[in-house]
């Protein structure tokens, strides 16, 4: 509960302004990106995205599956409720994009470039070599903080028990992108719920695990 | 080598028709369908209403994965659907004339598909397969088969809005009632979804208030 609370109270504070400057520190028991990075077998969720384009909103929802094969590629496939397939994203092994397919309407540069990001900021796809460092929220619960060629992802997580329950990308000094999750997830696991806040594209993706099995 | 180019030009033809000569075994191509169409007609004109379970598979195909969910279907006279997905997640779909709702837990959303070709489109499949007026439908081609016990009509997208969602949609009629049994919709990159409906039941009361979009 202490640490759900530090992980809100952190939320909260950065989303009210600016990005705070945190406090670095050492790694001490901190977890490796690799120690968290969720395994990914099989997980449905339910999914549901709600936004405005200048003063119209929009509202979709459908299924969203993310499955590993056996090749080692990770498949991330959105499809409404009747089955009709949104799009279909992939990763081989070596983390390298690919759309296999999307509708028309979604198909554009800069939307799958926005879910692409998405996905790797919430699947922990990011190259072997990116610089990892570790740092306090002004609450001092932990951050681990991965530097991107453009900005950085701030991972809030907490050690025993082994959680993690937030990511944050930072474009310079600003927030882009937030995904919080409820309750928080073990290391190494797909969080059950996942809210994914997109603060410049101005949408908001809500996933919900599902049981189907 | 002119013979050996034709060989595998022959098995490449094969091949590209293997899934539709698979998908559609045990049936013959009707090469006069004025008599269906009038029986489908007919026996819609008695159906007012309709009331069944359904099973929804999602077939992926570069996965080798399936996506189940399962529900309960409702259509009364003549143009009112009712689908309620219950496993694994409730979801409610009513259309009624022009007006869709869309009911997840407490957000309603209702969406005149005057406004939406594409819904427009599926709204008018799904109503024309429950008053027998498939083949009136000009957004697909109609193609109808035959076996034993059944009636395929084979919908291929005639307009790019109905190509750019589907490749084909497949309509499977029981021939003891000429009622849908199944739907297959297909879409172009291999994927296709079925939906068998089950414990169907017709011609039973259904409250208007099954259909409300208020």
């Amino acid at each position: 509960m202490r640490y759900f609370l530090f992980g809100s109270c952190f939320l909260l504070l950065i989303s009210c302004g600016r990005y705070p400057v945190l406090q670095k520190r050492e790694r001490d028991e901190g977890p490796t990106p690799e120690q968290i990075r969720p395994v990914v077998d099989r997980s449905l969720y339910r999914c549901q995205v709600e936004g405005r384009v200048l003063f119209k909103r929009f509202a979709l929802s459908g299924i969203l599956l993310f499955k590993k094969t056996a090749a080692d590629e990770t498949h991330v496939v959105f499809q409404n409720e009747m089955g009709l397939s949104y799009f279909h994203f992939t990763w081989n092994d070596n983390d390298s994009f690919h759309v296999v397919n999307i509708i028309p309407q979604m198909n554009k540069p800069a939307l799958i470039k926005t879910l692409r990001k998405d996905f790797e900021l919430l699947l922990m796809i990011h190259p072997v070599s990116t610089p990892v460092s570790y740092y306090l929220s002004p609450e001092e619960s932990p951050v681990m903080r991965l530097s991107l060629k453009k900005g950085f992802v701030d991972y809030s997580y907490t050690v025993n028990p082994d959680l993690w329950t937030s990511g944050i990308l930072i474009d310079g000094r600003r927030k882009i992108t937030t995904l919080h999750f409820t309750p928080s997830a073990a290391w190494a696991q797909l969080p059950d719920g996942i809210s994914i806040k997109h603060h410049t594209a101005g949408f908001t993706i809500d996933l919900v695990k599902l049981d189907d099995q | 080598m002119i013979p050996g180019l034709l060989r595998i030009a022959g098995l490449c033809l094969f091949l590209a028709l293997v899934p539709e000569v698979r998908a559609q075994k045990g049936f013959t191509q009707m090469q006069n369908t004025t008599a269906l169409e009038s029986a489908l007609t007919k026996s819609a004109a008695t159906t007012q209403s309709i009331s069944s379970d359904f099973v929804q598979v999602k077939h992926m195909k570069m996965l080798s994965e399936t996506v189940n969910s399962k529900g309960k279907f409702y259509f009364k006279q003549k143009d009112k659907v009712r689908i309620e997905y219950q496993s694994p997640f409730q979801y409610l779909l009513v259309m009624n004339g022009g007006q869709v709702l869309v009911k997840e837990g407490d957000k309603v959303n209702r969406i005149n598909t005057r406004n939406s070709k594409t819904m427009q489109s599926v709204n008018k499949v799904m109503m024309d397969c429950m008053r027998g007026t498939v083949f009136q439908n000009t957004d697909f081609e109609v193609k109808a088969l035959s076996s034993d016990h059944q009636y395929l009509l084979v919908l291929t997208p005639a307009n790019n809005a109905m190509k750019s969602l589907f490749a084909a949609i497949h309509v499977y009629i029981n021939k003891k009632d000429n009622t849908v049994s199944k739907l297959e919709m297909k879409e172009n990159g291999g994927d296709y979804t079925d939906m068998s409906f089950t414990n169907k039941q017709n011609n039973i009361p259904l409250s208007d208030a099954l259909f409300s979009v208020r």
